[in-house]
This record gives structure tokens, sequence and C-alpha cells, in this order.
């Protein structure tokens, strides 16, 4: 299910004293398979982005096409329901939407709010549990009374449940611990393999090169560059003029360079970098 | 130097939990230092920030704060040494305006009007907030109010400061901002610093790294002995800093660098070494 935008604006509170431009003028495609970072400044206006994507808001002027569907200024508020199946959303801190007594009616919430039966929808459940690498016997037990990584997981899986094509994630890893925040990634990226198209807000300029194969910049409201990590990374001028990270690899690499080594295209990842100086300093197979 | 904090066999099991959160936790800071405390999540890490401040009433040990043993007679006290700064800014809000939110500690603590303005200017310079004093909190970023939240902290002048994952949700600008403000703070009114957090960058600065696990100390130590041995790192909540991962890996990729522990620019000058040996 391929997003496209033409031409997005959106202005909250047009129509008052108080208008303020949340996105400008963007044009993009997000193609089927495709793993996507968006980064940008606090602010810049990367979650009125993606809060388009499934109509959770409406632009003030152009058009999006999510699938078959098309999303216009005058579009109703009718009938999301199938399109918000298919392209799931994971808020910051999910974990505050959690509201239900037992942690399997909460996953369950989704698949029966889109019409699955209460078995079914058990069953889905405990398969996502699974799959977010929760125990089967936290089922019963209050999302409540569970650690903050473990309530991330479920909240994770209620969207899951509801079987996506496209999943949308809000810095999904914020606060977790370094494992835990490997083991959601890893999670993200097994499910792209399958299929799942993936949009990733990150900060987290190393998810973006090891995860990520294209990367949106937003700065002002605006899309200024839609590219490649790798291209993105390389590109030195622009970091520093749009005030970006790099990962610690990148960084590394350019202090290299500095001392007099060269690299062909800067690596962005610690295995790219590891390769690159066992072909110039020798080591095994160099 | 003279121990700040003292914690002496301290265990505490929340209400109706099958396991003690804190577990005969044993802990001496000395003053000035900035320690990291790190963990998984559930190991208890906030659960340790909060006995100290006595927000949680210990079950056993003792707690020293400056020599003084931590009771419940002088917990309010006590409390007025230590400074908490936690996740999320918006929590911790009270005031209308900037100067307003900064001055409520000092309010309560019934401080002379003509002081505490000169506090709150204070406080609100060292944290480059100045011109945002009559600005409403929530119109601030991230980084800002955060910023806010740490002038409202060190107006009351606190001994101690407890970071609780206090960068987590700033972005990298925001995240770099504060930790920068925190160390100059602690330079120049010689505070000491515990911080929870997950953040690599940050770790690797500290003095002194503890790791809880399961509501136990299994380890403490300098950035330097912790991370020497890059094993199980992972399972204690850390990841091993890049360098030292970058280190491992080019020796098992044959590139002859040595094992000992080397800081960034360290290993540069030993892979610039073994390129003019080539």
């Amino acid at each position: 299910m391929p997003i496209t935008f033409e031409n997005v604006t959106h202005i909250y509170q047009s129509s008052g004293p108080l208008a303020a431009t949340g996105i400008k003028n963007v044009n993009l495609t997000i193609n089927d398979g495709d793993f996507v970072a968006i980064i940008g400044q606090t602010g810049s206006g990367k979650s009125t982005l993606v809060q388009h994507m499934n109509a959770l808001l409406k632009p003030t002027a152009g058009v999006i096409h999510i699938g078959e569907r098309a999303i216009t200024p005058d579009s109703k508020n009718k009938h999301l329901k199938k399109l918000r199946q298919k392209v799931g959303m994971v808020f910051q801190f999910p974990e505050a939407q959690l509201f239900e007594d037992t942690v399997l009616k909460d996953i369950c919430f989704g698949p029966q709010n889109f019409g699955a039966s209460v078995t079914q929808a058990q069953a889905t459940a405990r398969e996502m549990l699974d799959l977010v690498k929760l125990p089967a016997d936290i089922a019963e037990q209050s999302p409540f009374d569970l650690s903050g990584g473990q309530m991330r997981r479920v909240a994770i899986a209620g969207v899951l449940a509801a079987r996506p094509q496209v999943l949308i994630l809000d810095e999904p890893t914020a606060g977790l611990d370094p494992q835990a925040h490997t083991e959601l990634m890893e999670l993200f990226a097994n499910l792209n393999r399958q299929g799942t198209t993936i949009i990733l807000i990150s900060h987290q300029m190393e998810d973006v090169a090891q995860y990520c194969n294209r990367v949106l910049i937003m700065e002002n409201a605006q899309l200024i560059r839609s590219t490649t990590p790798q291209m993105l990374f390389n590109d030195q001028d622009f970091i520093i003029q749009h005030n970006l990270q790099v990962p610690e690899a990148t960084a590394f690499a350019q202090e290299l360079v500095q001392q007099g080594f060269q690299f062909e295209s800067l690596p962005i990842t610690e295995p790219q970098l590891v390769q690159q100086l066992r072909r110039q300093l020798g080591g095994i197979n160099g | 130097m003279d121990p700040i904090i003292e914690l002496d066999q301290v265990s505490y099991t929340y209400e109706n939990a099958a396991h003690p959160a804190l577990q005969q936790v044993s802990l001496t800071v000395a003053a000035h230092q900035w320690v990291a405390i790190v963990g998984l999540n559930g190991s208890g890490k906030s659960t340790l920030a909060q006995i100290l401040d006595g927000l949680l009433p210990i079950d056993t040990g003792t707690i020293k704060i400056g020599g003084q043993p931590l009771t419940t007679d002088n917990l309010w006290q006590m409390r007025q040494q230590i400074g908490m700064i936690f996740q999320n800014p918006d929590h911790q809000f009270v005031g209308a305006t900037v100067e307003d939110d900064v001055a409520f500690g000092l309010e309560n603590q019934g401080m002379p009007r003509d002081q505490m303005q000169q506090r709150v200017h204070w406080a609100l310079e060292q944290v480059k907030m100045t011109a945002f004093a009559h600005k409403a909190p929530q119109t601030l970023s991230g980084g800002q109010k955060q910023r806010v939240a740490i002038a409202g902290v060190i107006a009351l002048q606190p001994r101690i400061i407890i970071m609780d994952e206090s960068t987590s949700m700033l972005d990298p600008t925001g995240r770099e901002d504060i930790l920068r403000i925190m160390q100059d703070l602690q330079q120049q009114l010689q505070i000491t610093i515990l911080s929870i957090t997950h953040s690599m960058a940050e770790i690797v600065q500290a003095d002194q790294i503890v790791i809880l696990q399961a509501g136990q100390i299994i380890k403490t130590g300098t950035v330097e002995q912790i991370f020497s041995n890059l094993r199980n790192l992972t399972e204690l909540g850390l990841q091993p800093p890049f360098t030292q991962q970058l280190q491992a890996d080019l020796r098992a990729a044959g590139v002859p660098v040595t094992a000992q522990y080397h800081n960034k620019s360290r290993l540069i000058r030993e892979l610039c070494q073994l390129r003019l040996k080539m």
C-alpha cells in the first residue's frame, strides 16, 4: 500500500489568530516494503507529517493517496476504520494508552474494534504476545503491574494485532534500556522483511543507519530532503548546515580522515567501519 | 573525600510485590562526584532514587546524607539537600510563568521576597533562560523546559541532584545541552550528581558507575574498570561504548590493535601508527 503526498500543507487552527503551519508543501512517496526514517529537530513537523498517513489529520491543502484512498481537505471522517486497520500508529510513550484490566483484553481491543470475534481476537492477542517476546503467562495480569519496558511491548502488540500493512512508529524506544531497544528494533526489522512498510520517527542516527533504506529530513515544517542514509551521512556540509548528527562510525571515520585516512564512502555502521579498516590496515582476509 | 551519601544494607519491597525492589543495597558516594546509575528497566534504579529522597520509606538498613542518618523526623530538612529532575519536565511545572515556576520551591521555604527574586534570577542565569522569565512553560521546547526544571532545583541550592532519565525525552541537541549545563553546574557549585540513565554518551563521562540488577548492586567502578571487559554488558543494561566495541571487533578481524582499554583519541592514534607501518 504505497503512500503519496502531493503538495500537502497542514495549518493548525487555520481560521483563527493562532494559525500555525504544521507542514508546508510536502511531496513524497513511500513504497511498499520501505523502512523509512523521518528525522529533524523537535517541532520540525515530523509528528504532523505522519498523522496524515492514517488520516488522523486531514490536509489543509493538497492530497494524500494511501493505497486506493485519497484524502483531501474535503474528505469526510467516515469509513476510515479500514484505512486505520491497514496503517497502524504507535505514538510516543504508547504505554500511556493502556486501559484494560488485563494484558489480553488490552491487546484484543483493536482486533475486536475492527470486527474480529472474541475468540479470534484472543488467538491473535496471544500470537502478538509471543511476537513481542512477552511471556504467555502475562496475559491475565494487569498491564499496570508490568515494568515500563513490558508495558511498551503490550501497547505495541495492541497495534500489531490489527495486522497493519504500514506501521508508523514515533520514537518507539525512547527511555528503554539498550537490550529492550535492540529487541524492539529487531522486531520491526523482522516485520519489514515479511513485507510490512515501516515509518520510523527517530533521533537515533545509529538506527537510521542500521535499519532504514530511506530517510526524510524535516525542517521548519518542510521536507527538505529525501535520500538514503549512506548519501545523507556522507554529505557533511548538509549535516552541519542543518544541525543534524551522524552515526558514531561516521564521526569516527571523519576523525580518521583528518589524520590522513581515505574512505571511498564514509562508513555509516560499525561493521562497515571495521571492514574498511581491515582492508586498509590488513587483517584476516585483508 | 568525605562521603556525602552512605547506604548500608538497604532493602525495600513494594506492597504486594513478590520480590524486593531493592535488596541489601550498600553504596558510598564521595562528595562532588558524578555517579551514573545503570541497569535494565525494572532493576530498581528509580526506587533507589526515591528512597534517597525519602519518598519511599525503607524496610531495613540505614541511609546517611552528609553523615547524618535519614529519619522520619529529619526527612523534610534532609530533603532540602537533594534536588530531583525527572524524565518528563511537563510533569513538574506548577507556575504560570517560568519565573513563578522557579520561585515555587523558594516560596515554600518562606524566603523573603527580595532574596527570592535575586535567587530566581541567579538560577535562570545559570541555565541561560533569563530571556524566558516571563514566558509560559508550555510554550518552551523540551530542552528549554528541562532547563527551567533544573533552575527550579538549583534555586534551592541542594548539595545533591538526582537526575532520573532527565535527558531521555530530548532530541540530541537538547540532550547535549542539558548535560553540558549540568557538568558546568557540578563544577561551579560543587554538587554531587546521581544520574539514572541509559545514555552511553553520559555514562562514559561519569566518575563512578553503579550497576543494578534485580534490586541489587552487582558492580561499581570507574568507566575504565567497567568497560575493560565487554562480555555480559547487555544483560546488565549497558552497551559496550563505541570505541571499545570497535577495538574488539578490529582485533577479531585481525587488525593488530592492542587489547588494553583505549579512549577514542588513543585508538585513533594507534590506528594512525598502524597505517604508517603499512
